[in-house]
């Protein structure tokens, strides 16, 4: 979906660069914006195509897509009337995206509910949990990579990098068995069921808050270890890259601390390659998030996309795939500009 | 030690490798006086680079060395033996003792940081000074490596130089410190022939004011010749010739030596003849 931006990135070689700074930020800023629409309306039509293509009908059966239908043949045409399913895909398309053009989402076909509604109140779960995630990642990462790169080669870089690759190597359902029948189930040390308990209404703010996070930290691990797991080796490589890098030598070489080659030098020159996988690892994390809200009955963003999938439930699956791409897109231009920012050969391509 | 006078003083330095099998310094010594400019010549691979590393302690952990050198004393500090010495005392001596100049300008540069910055950044390298007189400092230092407009180039990123500004920039720093003895590594080796004249011009003015000490490191003997009183010549990891600069083209001098001298010599006849061809 970046392919489009990637060409982007090359530097090219300026004749005065010098006199064309100014416009630089700018000029690449609206550059990435305007290329983020076309790649949004391919998303939205792609999406449309398939989830029309897939065996089933909301009309058939108001859960699963699958066997037999109880609704009878008269009921049937009604209902396909009522969703507006007797018009042509092409002519659903068009009315679909002329309503969408005034933010208008339509209905569920599950509840009749507003599809913003619905989707609103699933969306702040999973975001907030998302980002937290990652920002934790993040904290633990950089730390750990940057003394495994430092101590390459050592024992502790070594402990490192098998834990690593042993975590990764557990796929996160079962992680998350684990953590449920373990941690959840018997030391019954945290809940494994849902966002809030049933006294939810009752507490204060302060316990209501605590409440919240008891009820994330299992999903929460299970979205953190495979982020950690990849991200070390990744920042450790990188690492060990830049300090192989002739301006690190240099910069020892003309007497400056240990610390401060290492700090001012090599950490921002080895954050620059995270920052692009932080753009691919957004989407990925919403992604997996299906399987890990659905396993611990979370009420977020990635289950309701499976009940609306299971329910042929068009609008709020389209109104999903507008708000992941909006997110996605957005990660990706916020990610390429913080890049431009952080890097002055970017600016000028 | 041998001499207390010597700016430094290089002793039966060997160098291997953990992992590697062959040493790539060979009972290497070698004395220098203060003032005196020395060029190291030799082919590729020969060890001259890994000299120089092991003079400002910059090797790669793994690395396994042997013999001695020794800083001679400067203003009541007396002689520091770099290879025993503690990693602060290093700090002190690199950059601000011994400074080096590498063969890549460009790439010895932070590309995410500007220019101005990475030289104050030198300058105030275990320093307390204003931030104000540092800069005026720094712009003064661009001055006199020849830079025309030195508070553009200050706000200039790296990847916005040419190889010979960058080269100019990397002196500067290297200034910066007031260094005795300056390493220059290859410093015209990436450069085009106009360039390189103008750099090595340069570098011919910074001993003349400064009275800097220069170990240049180099291939090429027209560079030697321009910069250097002295040659040491090294093959195969170790020191085969060690002369004044006019006695390196006489006929009984080592293979290495005379290789170089001839290479020298062939480059300026076809310069001189693809000349006469254009006219």
């Amino acid at each position: 979906m970046t392919s489009c931006g990637l060409d982007c990135r090359t530097p090219t070689p300026h004749d005065n660069p010098l006199q064309h700074r100014q416009n630089g930020v700018w000029h690449y800023l609206l550059k990435r914006i305007l290329l983020t629409i076309p790649t949004f309306v391919g998303i939205v039509l792609l999406t449309f195509v398939v989830i029309h293509l897939a065996p089933g009908s909301p009309a058939t059966g108001t859960v699963g897509g699958f066997g037999e239908s109880g609704v009878s043949a008269a009921n049937h045409d009604r209902l396909r009337e009522h969703f507006e399913l007797d018009a042509p895909v092409t002519k659903r398309f068009g009315r679909w995206i002329m309503r969408v053009a005034c933010f208008d989402f339509g209905q569920s076909f599950a509840d009749g509910q507003p599809v913003s509604k619905r989707i609103i109140e699933r969306v702040y779960p999973t975001l907030i949990l998302t980002f937290s995630i990652i920002v934790i990642a993040l904290l633990i990462v950089i730390p750990v990579a940057a003394y495994a790169a430092l101590n390459a080669g050592g024992f502790v870089d070594k402990v490192i990098l098998g834990a690593c690759v042993g975590l990764y190597a557990i796929p996160p359902y079962v992680f998350g068995m684990l953590l449920i029948l373990v941690v959840g189930v018997a030391l019954d040390w945290f809940p494994f069921s849902g966002l809030t308990s049933e006294d939810h209404a009752q507490m204060n703010g302060w316990q209501r808050l605590v409440d919240l996070i008891n009820h994330s930290v299992l999903i929460g691990a299970c979205i953190l270890y495979p982020l950690v797991a990849y991200l070390v080796p990744f920042v450790r490589a990188t690492m060990l890259a830049v300090l192989k890098e002739d301006f690190v030598r240099a910069a020892f070489a003309r007497g400056l601390s240990r610390r401060r080659v290492i700090f001012r030098h090599v950490l921002p020159n080895t954050l620059r390659p995270l920052l692009t996988v932080m753009g691919l690892i957004v989407p990925a994390v919403l992604g997996g998030s299906v399987v890990l809200e659905v396993m611990f009955s979370w009420p977020g963003m990635g289950r309701l996309l499976y009940e609306s999938i299971l329910q042929r439930d068009y609008p709020v699956i389209m109104g999903m795939t507008v708000l992941s791409a909006v997110i996605v897109l957005g990660v990706t231009l916020i990610v390429d500009v913080l890049y431009a920012l952080a890097d002055p050969r970017v600016r000028y391509a | 030690m041998k001499s207390t006078s010597a700016l430094i003083d290089v002793a039966d330095l060997s160098v291997r490798y953990a992992r590697g099998e062959l040493p790539v310094l060979r009972d290497v010594s070698f004395s220098m006086d203060p003032g005196e400019s020395i060029a190291l010549v030799g082919d590729s691979g020969c060890g001259k680079s890994t000299l120089a590393l092991t003079m400002m302690r910059l090797l790669p952990a793994d690395a396994m060395v042997r013999g001695s050198i020794v800083l001679g004393e400067r203003g009541g500090s007396g002689p520091i033996d770099i290879l025993g010495t503690d990693e602060r005392t290093m700090q002190s001596v690199r950059g601000k003792r011994i400074a080096m100049v590498f063969q890549n300008p460009i790439g010895s540069l932070d590309p995410v940081m500007r220019v101005g910055d990475q030289i104050l950044e030198v300058i105030l390298a275990g320093r307390k000074s204003a931030r104000s007189a540092t800069r005026s400092k720094a712009l003064q230092l661009l001055e006199r490596v020849g830079i025309a407009d030195p508070s553009r180039l200050a706000r200039a990123w790296p990847h916005e130089l040419s190889g010979g500004m960058a080269q100019r920039v990397t002196l500067a720093m290297a200034l910066a410190g007031e260094p005795e003895l300056l390493i220059a590594d290859e410093p015209t080796s990436a450069l085009d022939g106009n360039v390189q004249a103008q750099i090595v011009e340069l570098i011919c003015e910074c001993r003349r004011d400064s009275g800097l000490s220069l170990l240049l490191i180099t291939h090429d003997m027209a560079v030697a010749d321009a910069l250097a009183s002295r040659v040491c010549v090294m093959n195969e990891n170790r020191i085969v010739d060690d002369l004044p600069i006019e006695a390196a083209n006489a006929s009984n001098r080592h293979a290495a030596t005379r290789r170089l001298v001839e290479a020298a010599a062939s480059k300026r006849q076809k310069v001189a003849a693809t000349m006469d061809g254009g006219r």
